[in-house]
């Protein structure tokens, strides 16, 4: 897979293409808007890294011109500013994702396979961080390359968790997402549910947070 | 110092009074002349006529005896007959008043009394008439008494008046000042200049200029910090990039220079970071996004955005609340203050150690409580460490040293308070957030 990259910064283009490299992708460097506008006319690239502020023509101003000619290229925004106005302009200009420096070469790979997924059209069917996933198609959840049946409400309850991994929910919330508005809920109802999973999957997967909730670590901690 | 008002009356206080003093001596001359003139014209017309009937008639006329009362109280003038240096009647005997050789009006002091005389030409019988000083004065006094009292009674209440005066002339000062209070660095609002008095326009308008100069340069500083925030992540990212890729080099091995790399880079990062905020957070004008905001959810997101540094430092962090409770504030601002006062408790408890947070409300008041088990803060240093940049002594590295001070400047946007205080119960900091309820 080619990558354009349109950054007139010296050293963090020289980190970006080693990082982007040690990941397997292959790096076509440009330094300003005009050789960008230029480069994404004449190849194809699986994606384009695009800085906002660029000697030549600003990286909205290229975002326009290829948008404006019909160029898909999947296009992911870089750049130091991240008031709102600036992530609508972009975002409306037709940018498919926007990254705001300094980000981790990890997170960079992340964003460009996601663009490049969602271009060729697959539907994300995984959710959930590096600990715990779900597929929300088989509605199996996915835990150390492993994948397991889930009951209804075990999967009702790890949807709720995992839709943003990281994020507390407490036991009224919980309960919200498993039962109907209708159905009496016994006391226990959620703790039951969740020791059930962690017998099957390991205590750490769900954590207890004292007083507030439950949680599903974001990363691999 | 000195005050207007006073200066003002102390000038026109005496000023009153003097002028006061002096209308009622010119009244007491002028009574004086008239009245002194008067009795002067009664006396020779008393005169005249006594000298009329002795030309008429050679007989002596008798003359009405008087006492004391008469002359002293009443002011009968006393008639003396005289012929060839002889005394040939009197109306009363007792002073001894020679006759005056040369005839017209004497003013004379016998025994110590005073006495107006009046002498007509021996023609032969000489007349003289004698009235007394003391009743004289007595009347003129007790006319200028008369006209003295309306002027005794006017000078205290113009005075009162005066004092009004000066009171309401200096009220627009009393407003400008308290426009003049309202003001600080995020917010130097121009000084009204409706109602003000015209003797104040330069210098409310030189005022206005500063604060406009001022404010200019408010803003301008703080874009530079913003400005600086935001160029300082373009390099930030560079020395990240060297770094990951050092990572990869050397793989997962644990190589310490490496290490303590990365987390200065990570230290640098959430330094500028902060600095971003504090700047963002003072740029924004204070109660501008107020709402009924609900404390549970808020803090459900404050606490799983903190976890993970809790649970790398291997810290509990705990939660405990009577009932939900909802507040009136700024979202984003009570976001930033509960952010940073949790950042910071997880940050100076020692590992293996607890954060625990507390949400009490009583009529119309919220207290959020963070207690941590670090080792607290000397309580000379309890006010200090909110400064940017401030770092306690023995303080783990990796704070901005900005946690604090943008807790304390997103309060002031939201009409919070912030109170630090040591645990009473076991060493460690209390935090607490004084939040208006949202009745």
């Amino acid at each position: 897979m080619r990558i354009l990259l349109i950054e007139d910064d010296e050293m963090i283009g020289q980190g970006l293409i080693a990082a982007l490299r040690v990941a397997g992708l292959a790096v076509d460097w440009v330094r300003d808007g005009l050789a960008g506008e230029a480069a994404l006319a004449a190849g194809s690239y699986a994606a384009a890294l695009l800085d906002l502020r660029l000697p030549r023509r600003s990286g909205l101003e290229v975002l326009r011109t290829v948008r404006g000619r019909g160029d898909r290229t999947p296009i992911l925004v870089v750049t130091a500013r991240d008031g709102i106005d600036d992530r609508v302009a972009g975002l409306e200009l037709g940018a498919d994702d926007y990254l705001v420096k300094p980000f981790e070469a990890r997170e960079l790979l992340a964003r460009i396979r996601a663009v490049i997924r969602r271009r060729d059209g697959h539907a994300q069917s995984l959710i959930g961080g590096s600990l715990l996933q779900l597929d929300l198609n088989t509605r199996e959840v996915v835990s150390g390359g492993e994948r397991a049946a889930l009951s209804a409400r075990e999967f009702a309850l790890l949807h709720a968790l995992l839709e943003r991994p990281g994020a507390i929910l407490s036991r009224r919330q919980l309960e919200q997402r498993i039962y109907g508005w209708e159905e009496a809920v016994s006391s226990n109802a959620v703790e039951v549910i969740i020791h059930g999973l962690r017998k099957r999957l390991g205590a750490h997967v769900i954590r207890n947070v004292r007083g507030l909730g439950w949680r599903v670590p974001h990363g691999s901690a | 110092m000195t005050s207007l008002r006073r200066h003002l009356l102390l000038w026109l206080l005496p000023l009153y009074v003097l002028s006061a003093a002096a209308a009622m001596f010119v009244s007491y001359q002028r009574y004086n002349s008239s009245i002194s003139a008067f009795m002067d014209g009664q006396m020779h017309n008393l005169a005249e006529s006594y000298a009329r009937e002795l030309a008429a008639s050679p007989t002596l006329p008798t003359l009405r005896m008087l006492d004391e009362d008469h002359v002293e109280h009443d002011g009968t003038p006393i008639v003396q007959l005289w012929r060839d240096g002889q005394l040939l009647a009197s109306s009363w005997p007792k002073p001894a008043l020679g006759l005056r050789p040369e005839a017209g009006f004497h003013s004379v002091s016998i025994a110590g009394h005073g006495w107006r005389l009046y002498t007509a030409p021996a023609s032969p019988v000489s007349v003289q008439i004698a009235q007394s000083n003391a009743f004289r004065q007595r009347v003129i006094l007790h006319s200028a008494e008369y006209s003295a009292v309306p002027i005794a009674v006017l000078v205290p209440l113009s005075a009162a008046l005066l004092w009004l005066a000066v009171y309401f002339g200096l009220r627009p000062l009393a407003r400008l000042v308290r426009a003049v209070t309202q003001q600080d660095e995020r917010s130097l609002a121009e000084l009204p200049l409706t109602g003000v008095p015209q003797e104040l326009l330069p210098l409310l308008t030189a005022v206005n200029a500063l604060l406009s100069r001022l404010r200019r340069a408010f803003d301008s500083q703080q874009l530079f910090v913003q400005d600086a925030a935001h160029e300082l992540r373009t390099p930030l990212m560079a020395l990240m990039l060297q770094a990951e890729g050092l990572r990869n080099r050397f793989g997962t091995t644990a190589d310490e220079e490496l290490v303590r790399l990365e987390a200065g880079i990570r230290r640098l990062h959430r330094l500028v970071e902060q600095m971003l905020k504090l700047a963002r957070q003072q740029a924004a004008p204070p109660g501008s996004a107020t709402a009924a905001v609900e404390l549970l959810p808020l803090l459900q997101e404050v606490v799983g955005d903190l976890l993970p540094l809790a649970e790398q430092r291997n810290i509990d962090v705990g939660f405990s609340a009577a009932l939900p409770l909802s507040v009136r504030g700024d979202a984003d601002a009570l976001r930033s203050i509960f952010d940073n006062l949790l950042d910071n408790a997880v940050r100076h408890t020692p590992a293996g150690g607890s954060v625990d947070i507390a949400l009490h409300g009583s009529a119309g008041a919220v207290l959020v409580e963070f207690a941590d088990t670090g080792p607290g803060v000397a309580p000379e240093l309890l006010e200090r460490v909110f400064d940017r940049f401030y770092r306690s002594a023995g303080a783990t590295s990796t704070g901005s040293g900005l946690g604090l001070a943008i807790a304390r400047s997103a309060a002031e946007r939201t009409a919070a308070r912030i109170e630090l205080l040591n645990r009473a119960d076991s060493p460690g900091l209390l935090a607490r957030v004084h939040l208006p309820g949202a009745a």
